[in-house]
C-alpha cells in the first residue's frame, strides 16, 4: 500500500495534508465558530472615531470632495474598507504587525495584548498579523498621534522621523499636498486600529484614571519578570 | 530518427527510448533562462528594496516603483518565477528519464510554458498595480489565483502521466514528485481561497501560517529534495548510500511537514495548544531532514575530490551544509524561548533567505550548472572560472547576509524587549542593513558571472573544447541503472 | 541622510555586551538598568560629550523633523501640521506648573516629551530614557537666551486635596460642576454641560449676576486664536483630549497655571472670593481649583469611542497645508490674547 504510486497519492498527498488541514486549519476556524464575524455595519453602527471627524474638520473642502456625503456611517465604512484595501496594496504589512505579543515587553511598549475576538470582522479577512517589524506595530495605532501628524508622516516618514526608513507616498496626496481620498481613508484606517478597546484611546494608561507618568519603576519592574 | 534500446534486469526487460524522444531540451532551456530572469527581477526587487532601509532609495516617490510593492515580487518573483521555472525544467528533464515515458503532451508543456509565464508576469503587473491580496508569499491578485491553479492542475497532469505509466519501482524521487504536485495545488487553493473568502480572524491567521510553510514544505522541499535525490547520485556515478532512510525522509516529510504552519504565529491569538502542536512538529521535522542529510553526506562520502572538480556537486554540498544550519536553527528558533526575542526581527529575513536561496536556490545552480552546456548545444562552460566566481561571490555573500542578519535580528529583538526608543532600534540596524545591501551586491555579481557564461557558452557553442566535467548524461538506461 | 545612520555604528558596539547581557538575561542573571538600555549611552559619542551636545545627537533623531534645526518650530515636516510646532527660539512653552508667561520648569518640559501633546503632533516620547531627556531638555534651553537672562520660575502653589482620601467623588464633581458653570464662567470657551437655567441657578449661588445672554453654540467650544493666530478650539472634554493630561493633578496644574499664550488664565491667582454682603463668608476658594479637576476628570471619561454623525457638529477648524518653503501666515485675524510683555513678566 505505502509503496503504491495510488497509495502515495492518497496517503501523502491527500491525506496527510487533510490531516494537517483540519487539525491546524479547521480545527481554529470550528473553535471561534461561534463567534460572528463582525460586518462593515456592525463596525460603523457605534458611529465615527472622533479622528474621522478631525479630518473633515481640518479639510472642509477636500472632505466634502471626496466624501460627498460627509460626516456618515456610510463615509465612514467606505474610508475603512478603502485605506485597508491600500494598506494591503502597498505592502504596510509587511513592515508592520497587528498583533501585541504578551511577552517581549511589547504591552509596555504598545498597549493591551492582543485578544482573539478583535480579529473578527471584514476588515481582518485575509488577518493582518504580520510577521515583521521595520516600523512598530500599529493594533494600538487609534488616537495615538494626530491627523496632522500622520498627513505629514505619510507623505514622506523623514520629514517628522529623521532616522525612519519607511519609503514616501506621494501618490496619496493632491496637488496642493493636501490628502486626497485614498490618503484620508489611509489615515482613517490607521486611526481605527485599536478603537474598539475599552482602553481606547489612552492604551499606555495616560488617560484620566491612568498614571500620569511612566516611571521608570515601571520599566525596571517589567525587566526585572523578563530577566527571569 | 529514435534509436530504442532495451535493457535487461533480471527478469524485467525495459525498452529504453533515446533521450532525444523523452527530453524537450529546448523547453527546459526555456524554463531555465525565465527561471534565472525572473531571479534576476526578483533580486534586483530585494536589493533596491534594501536601499529604502539606507533611506536611499533611488526611485522614491513614484507609485509603481513603490519599494512597497516591489518587495512582493521580490518575494513571489523568486517563488513562483524562479523556482517554479527551474523545477519545471528540471522535471521535464528528470521524469522522462526516471519513467522512461514522455510527458503527456508535448503541446502541453509548450502551453504550460507560455501560460506559466504569463501567470507570473500578470502577477508582477498586479501588484505593481496594487492589487495584492494580504497572504504572505500568495500576494498573487485574486483574479490570477485560478489560472494559476488551473496552471499547476495541468502541471499534475502532464507530469503524473509518465510516472503512472512506468513500471517497476519506483525511485524516491517520483515520490516526492508525485506527492509534490498533488499537494503544491492543494497548499495553493487552500491559502489563496479560504482565507480570503471563507475563513477570517485569528483562524485566517492560521490558514495563512499553513500556506506561507506548506509552499516551503510541501512544494519547494519535495521537488527540491526529489532533484538532489535525482542528480546527485548521476553525478557521482554511485547510488545513494540507504533507499530505505530516503524512504523515511519521505514518509517524515509528508506527516510532520504539514502541520508546521502555525508557527509562524506564535503568541499570537491562535490557541495556544495548536501553537505547542506547531512548535513539535517543526521540531520533529528537524530529525527528518536529518535522515536526508545523512544520506547525501554519506553516498557522497569517498568521493569529496569531486566538490574540487565538479561544480554541481559543489552547488549541492554547500547547499546542504547550509540546509544543516538553516534546519539546525530552525529547531531552535522555533521554540518559545527564541520567538519572544527573534520573532518579528530580521533573524527570520535572514532564515529565509539562507533556505529559500542559500540552500534551494544553491541547488537549482548545481543542476543548472550541470545543464546547461548540455541544453545549449556545447561540450562544456566558456569558462570555468568564471563559475568559480559565480559559486564564491554567491556562497560568502550568502554566508555574509545570513550572520549579517541573524546577528541584526538579535539587536533589534533585545533593543525592543528593553523599552528601547524605536527610532534608536532603526539607527542601531542601519549597519546592519548597510552590510546586507553589500551581500546583495556580492550575488548580483555572482549572478552577472553565470548569465554571462552562459551567454558566451551559448556563442562559443561549436568551439568550446570539454574541460573534463561531463555535461549531461546521455543515455535514460544509465540513469535506471543508477537508480 | 544616509551619515546620520552611521551614528548608529556606535550603538553596535554598545550593543556587543548586549547580546551577553541578554543571553545571561535569559538564564536568569540580573539585568543592569544601565546596560539593558542601549539609548541611554547611545548619544554620548565620547566621554568628553556634554549633555548640551548629547541632547543636540538626540535631537537630529527626535525632534528636527518638526521644530527644525535652528529651533523655530519651522522643521521640514511644519508645513503640514497644525498646531505648528513649538518655537523654542522665543522659548514661548504653553503648558507649564508655572505662572501664564513665565518659563517652564525641567520637570514641565520633561512631563511634555515623555507624555506628548494628546491631541497634537507632539507624541509621548516615553521610550526615550531619562538621561536623555535631560539631554534634550539642557539642548532645547540653549536656543533661546530668555532662559539664561531670567530666573528660573517657581512653580503655582499645589495646596492640599480635600477630596483626595475620600473614596466616592461625587461631591467633588457635583461642587467641580458649580464652580465650573458658576464661577469660574469655563463655558465662555468650552462647552457648557449645563442648561442655560441650570447655569443661571449656579451663578446666583456663587454671588454672580444671573447671565442675560449666552453665546448661540453654548454647548459647544468658542474658536480662539492661539499666540501663532491659529484656530484652535478650547477643549471639549467629551470629545477632545486635553493636550497636558487627563489626571487630577494633571488638570490641577493646567487651570491653576494655565496655559500660556491662550485665553486660559492662572486660575490660582483669581480662586478666592467672598460674599458681596459679607465679606467674612468664603464663596471660592483654592480648594475649588481640586473640585473643578474632578469635575473635568469625569467629563474626560465620559469621552465615548465613537460620535454619532447624526448629532456631531462638525466645527471649522481650517487646516492650511503649505507648499515647501512658503511662509506661514496667520488664519485668523483676531487680537492674541496674551502679549509679549506677558512672557517677559518674573518671580
Amino acid at each position: 500500500m505505502f509503496e503504491s504510486k495510488a497509495g502515495i497519492i492518497l496517503i501523502a498527498g491527500l491525506f496527510m495534508f487533510a490531516l494537517a488541514f483540519v487539525v491546524m486549519g479547521l480545527l481554529p476556524w470550528l473553535i471561534y465558530l461561534d463567534k460572528p464575524e463582525q460586518t462593515m455595519e456592525d463596525l460603523v453602527a457605534g458611529g465615527v472615531t472622533a479622528e474621522f471627524v478631525d479630518l473633515a474638520e481640518r479639510f472642509p473642502a477636500q472632505f466634502k470632495e471626496h466624501f460627498p456625503d460627509g460626516v456618515t456611517r456610510g463615509s465612514y465604512a467606505s474610508a475603512l474598507e478603502r485605506g485597508r484595501d491600500i494598506y494591503v496594496a502597498e505592502g504596510c504589512w509587511h513592515c508592520h504587525s497587528q498583533q501585541v505579543r504578551p511577552v517581549s515587553n511589547e504591552d509596555l511598549r504598545f498597549g493591551p495584548v492582543s485578544h482573539a475576538r478583535e480579529y473578527h470582522n471584514v476588515l481582518q479577512r485575509p488577518v493582518l498579523f504580520g510577521t515583521r517589524r521595520v516600523g512598530p506595530d500599529l493594533i494600538r495605532e487609534a488616537a495615538r498621534r494626530s491627523n496632522d501628524w500622520h498627513v505629514a508622516h505619510f507623505f514622506d516618514p523623514v520629514l517628522v522621523s529623521p532616522t525612519s526608513v519607511m519609503p514616501t507616498y506621494p501618490w496619496l496626496y493632491d496637488d496642493e499636498d493636501y490628502p486626497n481620498r485614498d490618503g484620508m481613508s489611509l489615515i482613517a484606517y490607521v486611526q481605527w486600529l485599536g478603537s474598539w478597546l475599552p482602553e481606547y484611546p489612552y492604551f499606555q494608561g495616560e488617560g484620566p484614571m491612568g498614571p500620569t507618568e511612566r516611571s521608570g519603576d515601571e520599566v525596571a519592574l517589567a525587566r526585572e519578570s523578563e530577566g527571569s | 530518427m529514435a534509436s530504442a534500446s532495451a535493457a535487461t534486469f533480471g527478469s524485467l526487460t525495459i525498452e529504453t527510448p533515446a533521450h532525444r524522444d523523452l527530453v524537450i531540451e529546448k523547453l527546459v532551456l526555456w524554463h531555465f533562462l525565465f527561471s534565472l530572469t525572473f531571479l534576476i527581477v526578483a533580486m534586483l526587487a530585494g536589493w533596491f528594496f534594501s536601499l529604502q532601509l539606507l533611506q536611499a532609495y533611488p526611485f522614491a516617490g513614484i507609485e509603481h516603483l513603490s519599494p512597497g510593492r516591489w518587495r512582493m515580487i521580490h518575494t513571489n518573483g523568486v517563488a513562483y518565477g524562479f523556482i517554479a521555472n527551474a523545477f519545471l525544467g528540471a522535471l521535464h528533464w528528470a521524469i522522462p528519464r526516471l519513467t522512461l515515458q514522455k510527458v503527456a503532451s508535448k503541446a502541453l508543456s509548450w502551453f504550460i510554458f507560455f501560460a506559466w509565464q504569463f501567470v507570473v508576469l500578470a502577477t508582477v503587473v498586479g501588484l505593481i498595480m496594487g492589487k495584492a491580496q494580504a497572504v504572505e508569499w500568495g500576494e498573487t491578485p485574486i483574479f490570477i489565483d485560478p489560472l494559476a491553479i488551473a496552471g499547476l492542475i495541468l502541471v499534475a497532469i502532464n507530469f503524473m502521466t509518465p510516472i503512472l505509466r512506468s513500471k517497476g519501482p519506483m525511485y524516491v524521487t517520483l515520490w516526492y514528485f508525485i506527492a509534490g504536485l498533488v499537494w503544491t495545488i492543494l497548499v495553493y487553493a487552500m491559502g489563496n481561497y479560504l482565507p480570503q473568502f471563507f475563513v477570517g480572524g485569528a483562524a485566517s491567521g492560521a490558514l495563512i501560517g499553513l500556506f506561507i510553510h506548506d509552499l516551503v514544505g510541501l512544494f519547494v522541499t519535495p521537488l527540491g529534495w526529489g532533484l538532489m535525490y535525482y542528480f546527485v547520485p548521476i553525478i557521482l556515478k554511485k547510488p545513494i548510500w540507504s533507499h530505505g532512510l530516503s524512504l523515511v525522509g519521505f514518509w517524515g516529510l509528508a506527516f510532520f511537514y504539514p502541520l508546521n504552519g502555525i508557527h509562524h504565529f506564535l503568541y499570537s491569538p491562535i490557541p495556544m495548544f495548536l501553537q505547542y502542536g506547531a512548535v513539535i512538529s517543526t521540531i520533529a521535522v528537524e530529525l527528518v531532514v536529518t535522515t536526508v542529510i545523512i544520506n547525501f553526506f554519506a553516498t557522497i562520502r569517498h568521493r569529496g575530490d569531486m566538490l574540487r572538480t565538479n561544480m554541481p556537486i559543489r552547488w549541492f554540498y554547500i547547499g546542504m551544509v547550509f540546509y544543516f544550519t538553516t534546519c539546525l536553527q530552525c529547531a531552535m528558533q522555533v521554540t518559545l524561548t527564541f520567538q519572544k526575542i527573534i520573532h518579528f526581527t530580521d533573524w527570520v529575513v535572514g532564515h529565509s533567505h539562507l533556505v529559500m536561496f542559500g540552500v534551494f536556490g544553491f541547488w537549482i545552480m548545481g543542476f543548472m550548472t550541470h545543464l546547461f552546456p548540455r541544453l545549449l548545444g556545447a561540450k562544456g562552460w566558456y569558462r570555468a572560472g568564471w563559475n568559480e566566481w559565480h559559486f564564491w561571490l554567491m556562497g560568502i555573500s550568502m554566508l555574509v547576509m545570513f550572520f549579517d542578519l541573524v546577528f541584526a535580528g538579535l539587536v533589534q529583538g533585545f533593543m525592543w524587549r528593553d523599552l528601547a526608543s524605536w527610532e534608536s532600534t532603526t539607527v542601531a540596524s542601519g549597519p546592519f542593513w548597510f552590510v546586507r545591501t553589500l551581500s546583495g551586491l556580492g550575488m548580483l555579481a555572482g549572478m552577472g558571472f553565470f548569465l554571462a557564461n552562459i551567454a558566451m557558452t551559448a556563442v562559443h557553442r561549436r568551439t568550446i573544447e570539454p574541460t573534463g566535467q561531463p555535461a549531461g548524461e546521455s543515455s535514460g538506461g544509465a540513469t535506471l541503472a543508477t537508480a | 541622510m544616509i551619515l546620520v545612520r552611521f551614528r548608529g555604528l556606535l550603538l553596535v558596539a554598545a550593543a556587543v555586551p548586549l547580546f551577553a547581557l541578554g543571553f545571561s538575561g535569559c538564564s536568569g542573571g540580573e539585568s543592569d538598568p544601565d546596560m539593558s538600555r542601549p539609548s541611554e549611552f547611545g548619544f554620548q559619542t565620547s566621554l568628553k560629550t556634554t549633555l548640551v551636545e548629547e541632547g543636540g545627537n538626540a535631537y537630529k533623531i527626535y525632534c528636527i523633523g518638526c521644530h527644525g534645526e535652528t529651533g523655530d518650530g519651522n522643521g521640514v515636516a511644519a508645513r503640514f501640521l497644525s498646531p505648528r510646532p513649538r518655537n523654542f527660539q522665543n522659548a514661548k512653552f504653553k503648558f507649564s506648573s508655572t505662572r501664564s508667561g513665565r518659563l517652564p520648569s525641567d520637570e514641565d518640559l520633561r512631563r511634555t516629551i515623555m507624555d506628548g501633546l494628546k491631541g497634537s503632533a507632539m507624541p509621548g516620547w516615553d521610550m526615550i530614557p531619562a538621561r536623555t531627556v535631560d539631554a534634550l531638555i539642557a539642548y532645547v534651553k540653549t536656543f533661546s537666551p530668555r532662559w539664561e537672562e531670567k530666573q528660573p520660575a517657581t512653580a503655582i502653589p499645589v495646596v492640599d486635596d480635600p477630596y483626595r482620601s475620600i473614596e466616592d467623588k461625587s461631591e467633588a464633581i457635583a461642587r467641580g460642576r458649580a464652580v465650573y458653570h458658576g464661577f469660574s464662567t469655563c463655558w465662555a470657551c468650552h462647552p457648557s454641560y449645563a442648561s442655560e437655567a441650570e447655569i443661571n441657578t449656579y451663578l446666583v449661588s456663587m454671588d454672580k449676576p444671573a447671565s442675560a445672554g449666552f453665546r448661540p453654540n453654548l454647548m459647544e467650544s468658542e474658536a480662539k486664536p492661539n499666540q501663532e493666530g491659529e484656530v484652535i478650539y478650547p477643549p471639549d472634554f467629551r470629545r477632545d483630549f486635553v493636550r497636558a493630561g487627563g489626571s487630577v493633578d494633571d488638570l490641577y496644574r493646567s487651570i491653576a497655571a494655565g496655559i500660556s499664550g491662550t485665553a486660559m488664565p492662572t486660575w490660582v491667582d483669581s480662586m478666592v472670593s467672598h460674599q458681596t454682603s459679607d465679606p467674612t463668608k468664603v464663596v471660592t476658594s483654592t480648594d475649588d481649583l481640586w473640585a473643578i479637576s474632578y469635575y473635568v476628570q469625569s467629563l474626560l471619561m465620559e469621552r465615548p469611542s465613537r460620535l454619532d454623525p447624526e448629532t456631531v457638529t462638525v466645527r471649522a477648524r481650517p487646516h492650511r497645508i503649505y507648499s515647501e518653503g512658503e511662509a506661514f501666515a496667520p488664519v485668523l485675524d483676531i487680537e492674541p490674547t496674551t502679549t509679549d510683555e506677558d512672557f517677559e513678566g518674573d518671580d
